[in-house]
């Protein structure tokens, strides 16, 4: 028997918000994973410009005053963060101290000064914060991983990936990343099982009304090469698009999650559902296994901190760069 | 270039003298594109001789024309009564023949690319323009109604400002029974091939030059050898900034399972929008079996195949005939083997190449 978990939900932002859809009072029961039962959805006022209260008071969610009331809370086992990433350090060493079990969607830090004084902290409490990966969320990621890494593709050679987030709905962590930018290459990482020893990116031109372009040829030690693309805002869709295609020497492996959204026709035009209906949060389910799955948060953050510099570093020098 | 409407009524045009052509090498790319094209159109062109190596092949493709064939192609070239040549040999015998033949007076449509080397591609542009002859470099996804149509919506700004062009293109890895990469083919030879960067990659260069409309300024790649025992690579994945600020990018694939359908994928993101076509969502047919889904006739369901080299063949013969521009241009496809020689370059040193204006200096390895 799986135990309820009560989650106390820490922001506003498009995941939140796609989970108190999901998983609130008034979501429909088919919906309802069967491992939450009972919960206590908290948001932060001040984190919600755009989510009124009596929007929040439509889903049955308790409004608090300060954020900090969540973690306090005695019925919250869990905390899920989605608040903009420049807060995620403080609120998640606010959870693990008060011994909460936390969710964090990438990044956890934008820098390396953001992530030194968290590091510590997190070692402390091992297992206590789990990552959360939008793309591995998804039961095509997940079949992916699996697929690669029980062999079925014997071995892995080339990867190609567009990540793109129509709407620019994850923040940009640098002039030239989005947070995006760190679940495709987490994804990438955990596909791989290696780490990248060589990096080239470039950047598209930012302008008005236009998309925000990183192009990214990486290396693995193991030889994989992966062509990336991350993408955020470009207009003529209104949801996540996102396909994967990985080659090994015994098959291949295409995954298109956001491809089978439903178009809707109109007398005012043609739109996609957006994405919140679509697979993107169902990291819960399974009786809350980590999706962090065996990886050290630790390790891999450091990682992707350092690839994150080295991608600058291209972009700088418009050249690769040795890892 | 715009779409050519007039074009798909292509048999039913006629004129009291046909184009008078020689097709040497009687290959795959022969028999499958240039053959088909010379059968649509009848009163526009006619098939004079067939020249290949192989005399067997040769007189295969010839017969059905009534056309005569040969071992060597100095024997055809000399011929008076042929106009213009099709080359549809391996790259690196592009420039002896095209020599020949422009020597001897002919016109030539060259398969892609212009050659292996710039040297040899300079020496084409230069015999050809010495002889007083026309030389057209077959880029044959220029002629594609669906790339001309594309091209046509970014001429006319239906995207706004572009920023980014992606052409993906996948393969399957050789049947055992032969074809492009498999052991003894000529694309798997190191004396006669230099591997992706020009089989297929020759096009993916000219496409994003020819839709970013500017000129490359840089190009960053990585290749790889997928299959057992290869010598070339058959993989390639490249970068390419142009001096406007657009990003072209190509991931080239030669070694997928054989029941994994061969596609292209051109997307073209701009400040206003986006342009699609991708082959893999229009499968035209999809067969579920025991051992999983096969794609039976996704290489010939390609839409880049449909009536493109008729197309071409047609262009070039109005060219040739009326006199006026060539829809590919020498010096555009000797920029297209320069981007895809600097994208091998780049690959061999793990570094990005800065490419030179078309009339500066090119890096050092890529000197004629």
């Amino acid at each position: 028997m799986t135990l309820p978990v009560r989650i106390g939900l820490l922001g506003a932002d498009e995941r939140i918000r796609a989970m108190v859809e999901r998983y609130g009072p008034g979501a429909p029961l088919e919906a309802a994973p069967v491992t939450v039962g009972s919960w206590a959805p908290c948001m932060i006022p001040e984190g919600l410009p755009s989510v009124a209260p009596n929007e929040t008071a439509r889903y049955g969610a308790i409004l608090v005053d300060r954020w900090t009331e969540v973690l306090e809370d005695p019925l919250v086992d869990s905390i899920v963060v989605g608040t903009d990433p420049g807060a995620r350090p403080v609120v998640i060493q606010a959870g693990l101290e008060m011994g909460k079990t936390v969710w964090c969607p990438w990044p956890i830090a934008e820098t390396e000064a953001a992530w030194e004084p968290l590091e510590p902290i997190v070692a402390e409490h091992p297992g206590q914060l789990r990552i959360i990966n939008d793309l591995v969320a998804t039961e095509e990621g997940a079949s992916m991983l699996a697929r690669v890494h029980e062999g079925g593709l014997g071995t892995l050679t080339t990867v190609y990936g567009a990540f793109r987030d129509s709407q620019g709905r994850r923040g940009m962590t640098s002039p030239a990343m989005s947070s995006l930018t760190w679940h495709a290459l987490d994804f990438l990482r955990r596909l791989t099982d290696s780490p990248a020893t060589r990096v080239y990116a470039a950047s598209g031109p930012r302008r008005s009304g236009g998309p925000q372009l990183l192009l990214l040829t990486l290396r693995y030690l193991n030889d994989v090469v992966v062509t990336a693309e991350v993408a955020t805002g470009f207009p003529g869709a209104s949801g996540d698009d996102w396909e994967v295609e990985a080659v090994g020497t015994a098959g291949a492996f295409r995954i298109a999650p956001f491809q089978r959204e439903l178009t809707v026709v109109s007398a005012q035009g043609s739109r996609r559902v957006p994405w919140v209906a679509g697979p993107g949060v169902s990291f819960f389910e399974g009786g809350l296994e980590p999706t962090s799955g065996a990886m050290d948060v630790r390790s891999r953050t450091g990682e992707l901190l350092v690839l994150m510099r080295a991608i600058e570093a291209s972009l700088e020098r418009r050249d690769a760069v040795a890892l | 270039m715009s779409v050519d409407k007039a074009s798909l009524q292509f048999g039913t045009e006629s004129r009291p003298e046909p184009l008078r052509v020689g097709l040497i090498g009687a290959g795959g790319i022969a028999e499958s594109a240039h053959v088909p094209a010379l059968r649509n159109l009848p009163g526009r062109v006619r098939l004079v001789a067939v020249a290949d190596p192989n005399g067997g092949r040769a007189k295969a493709l010839a017969d059905p024309f009534d056309a005569d064939y040969y071992e060597d192609y100095r024997a055809l070239v000399q011929r008076k009564d042929v106009d213009a040549v099709i080359i549809a040999t391996p790259e690196r015998w592009h420039a002896d023949i095209t020599t020949a033949a422009a020597e001897a007076g002919k016109h030539v449509l060259c398969e892609k690319p212009i050659a292996h080397t710039l040297a040899d591609a300079d020496r084409m542009l230069r015999v050809t323009r010495d002889h007083g002859v026309r030389l057209m470099i077959g880029h044959s996804r220029r002629f594609t109604a669906r790339y001309q149509a594309l091209k046509d919506l970014l001429d006319e700004n239906a995207v706004g400002a572009v920023a980014l062009i992606r052409e993906n293109e996948r393969r399957a890895r050789p049947a055992s029974d032969g074809g492009y990469w498999s052991p003894g083919h000529w694309t798997a030879d190191p004396a006669q091939s230099v591997g992706v960067a020009l089989t297929n990659g020759i096009h993916e260069a000219d496409l994003s030059a020819w839709l970013a409309r500017s000129e490359p300024v840089r190009i960053y790649a990585e290749a790889k050898i997928l299959r057992e025992g290869g010598k070339v690579p058959d993989f390639i994945t490249w970068t390419i900034t142009f001096a406007n600020g657009v990003l072209a990018t190509s991931e080239i694939v030669n070694g997928l399972p054989p029941s994994y359908p061969a596609y292209h994928q051109l997307e073209v993101y701009g400040t206003e929008g986006a342009l699609r076509a991708k082959d893999h969502d229009m499968q035209s047919a999809v067969c579920y079996g025991t051992e999983g889904a096969t794609h039976p006739i996704s290489y010939s369901a390609l839409l880049h195949q449909q009536d493109t080299y008729t197309r071409q063949l047609k262009a070039f013969a109005d060219a040739v005939e009326g006199g006026g521009p060539l829809p590919v241009t020498p010096e555009e496809a000797r920029a297209a083997l320069y981007l895809a020689l600097a994208a091998q370059e780049s690959a061999e040193r793990g570094r990005a190449v800065k490419l030179a204006a078309p009339t500066g200096e090119p890096p050092r390895r890529l000197r004629p």
